[in-house]
């Protein structure tokens, strides 16, 4: 190797190469020929990549990140041991911001820079507290360069090989840590969609890389947090009961007419016609309540709820029945001997009830009562599940798409 | 739970109000939703609007 004026030549081809990082690289791969050689006098050996891939960001690329201009002076394809799933990086460099990384993994993209503090002061059980956000352990591999082009700050080839990884993500964001034996580095990086890189890079985003699957740092897309759906589904729900209390509270529950009929006092009629009652207040509910003695019986009638003011009539029908008795010693019942029949939205005027009694053999009897804008609770149910439908669907997508995250991870809290 | 937050739940609660509105309206005329007491009206032929109607789960 030798050169001046930020120039080298290639110890294998002897050409010359300009260093775009001038004095601060110290590795490189020959523009001419591919080798990829060292700078210095430490290190005199080439590596031959023989693994190739398309590159989507050219060296020498110039994108705005968070408002620096970054220029693309590395490439490397690295692979990874276990598993041999291989991804790709870009060397980055702004002259006041220093070196940064883009990473790309099946079309996902993160921004990558080398942070000062020590984010493990605060680890326990595989997690990290770091700017007020929990990263988890998602990943450790050791990884080797199987393919470079362009500029690197440091002896990429060699430190990939002898470094550890650690990787913790609180998607958008990750901390990774690079270890070696004499040295930790540790990076955050940032999820960045394919078309923020296009754009930043002013490339075609068909020239980049398609996205599959879903990545590992990228962010559940909503325009709200999933713990502002949780709060504001909370107090949605509160409201609702202090609604619903309220409601019925206001129900009034009044008895507008009840009476006693008994069998023998019917004679010959079929129908029994009650006295005149008034509903007020403008539309509400109106409940009857029927109660009979039933002893291994049943008691059934027809009713006609009649308005005197317009002839609106309103039939309905009401069974009730109750058995008892034992069976290996054991009592049991079914049925009541009581029930009720509801009719919603009466309005107000001047009402009868005709009622048509079927009794059976051992009743006689049955105790009818009216009761006008009664509280109810079935709505209040039903509107609770209408206010769940959409935070459980996004819950359960939530969790669906969190368990496609950690699908690739040996450390996946889903199994 | 920021201002962002609400924006993004905007519609969210658009639905949750239009919901409550239903359900404070249904409460205050006495409207049940699912009511097991099939009811059939009929109203006189002088009202113009003669004939039986069926209101199951009225």
């Amino acid at each position: 190797m030798s050169g001046n004026n930020y120039t080298v030549s290639c110890p294998t081809c002897g050409k010359i190469n300009t260093l775009r990082g001038k004095s601060m690289t110290r590795a490189l791969t020959c523009q001419h020929c591919k080798i990829y050689f060292r700078t210095g006098n430490w290190d005199t050996s080439t590596v031959e990549f023989v693994y190739e891939e398309p590159q989507a960001l050219p060296i020498g690329a110039r994108g705005r990140i968070d408002g620096f201009v970054y220029e693309v002076i590395g490439f490397t394809i690295k692979q990874e041991y276990k598993y041999h799933f291989r991804w790709r990086e870009y060397l980055v460099f702004n002259p006041f911001r220093g070196y940064a990384f883009l990473s790309e993994y099946n079309g996902h993209w993160n921004f990558v820079w080398p942070i000062e503090e020590d984010p493990l002061v605060h680890k326990s059980d595989d997690t990290i507290q770091y700017e007020g956000e929990t990263f988890h352990l998602y990943q450790m591999y050791s990884a080797k360069v199987v393919h470079a082009r362009g500029e690197f700050f440091f002896d990429v080839f060699d430190m990939t090989a002898s470094t550890t990884n650690k990787e913790y993500i609180a998607p958008p964001h990750m901390l990774a840590q690079e270890k070696s034996d004499d040295s930790i580095l540790w990076c955050k990086a940032e999820y960045f969609k394919p078309s923020e890189i296009a754009e930043a890079f002013s490339v075609p985003l068909s020239s980049l890389p398609s996205r599959e699957g879903i990545g590992y740092t990228q962010p559940f897309q909503s325009q709200y947090s999933k713990n502002a759906l949780l709060i504001f589904t909370v107090l949605i729900i509160l409201f609702t009961f202090i609604v619903h209390l309220t409601v019925n509270n206001t129900a009034s529950d009044k008895v507008v007419y009840s009476g006693v009929f008994r069998k023998e006092e019917m004679a010959d009629q079929k129908m029994i016609v009650t006295p005149s009652f008034e509903l007020k207040d403008g539309t509400k509910s109106l409940e009857i309540l029927i109660s009979a003695p039933l002893s291994n019986d049943w008691f059934f009638s027809e009713f006609t709820l009649v308005n005197e003011t317009n002839g609106t009539e309103y039939n309905f029908a009401k069974e009730i029945e109750y058995y008892y008795g034992t069976e290996d010693g054991y009592g049991w019942s079914e049925g009541s001997r009581n029930g009720e029949a509801f009719l919603s939205q009466i309005p107000e005027g001047k009402y009868h009830l005709n009622i048509y009694p079927e009794f059976s053999f051992t009743t006689d009897t049955f105790d009818l009562t009216v009761k006008r804008d009664v509280p109810m609770n079935a709505n209040f149910f039903v509107t609770l599940i209408g206010l769940l439908i959409f935070p459980a669907f996004y819950f359960i997508r939530h969790h669906y798409r969190e368990q496609q995250r950690w699908s690739e991870s040996d450390y996946t809290p889903y199994e | 739970m920021n201002w962002e937050d609400i924006k993004g739940l905007k519609f969210y609660l658009l639905y949750c109000l239009l919901l409550i509105g239903f359900f404070v309206y249904s409460g205050m005329t006495g409207w049940k939703w699912y009511n097991d007491t099939p009811t059939e009206s009929e109203r006189p032929a002088t009202s113009g609007r003669s004939g039986h109607i069926y209101r199951y789960h009225k």
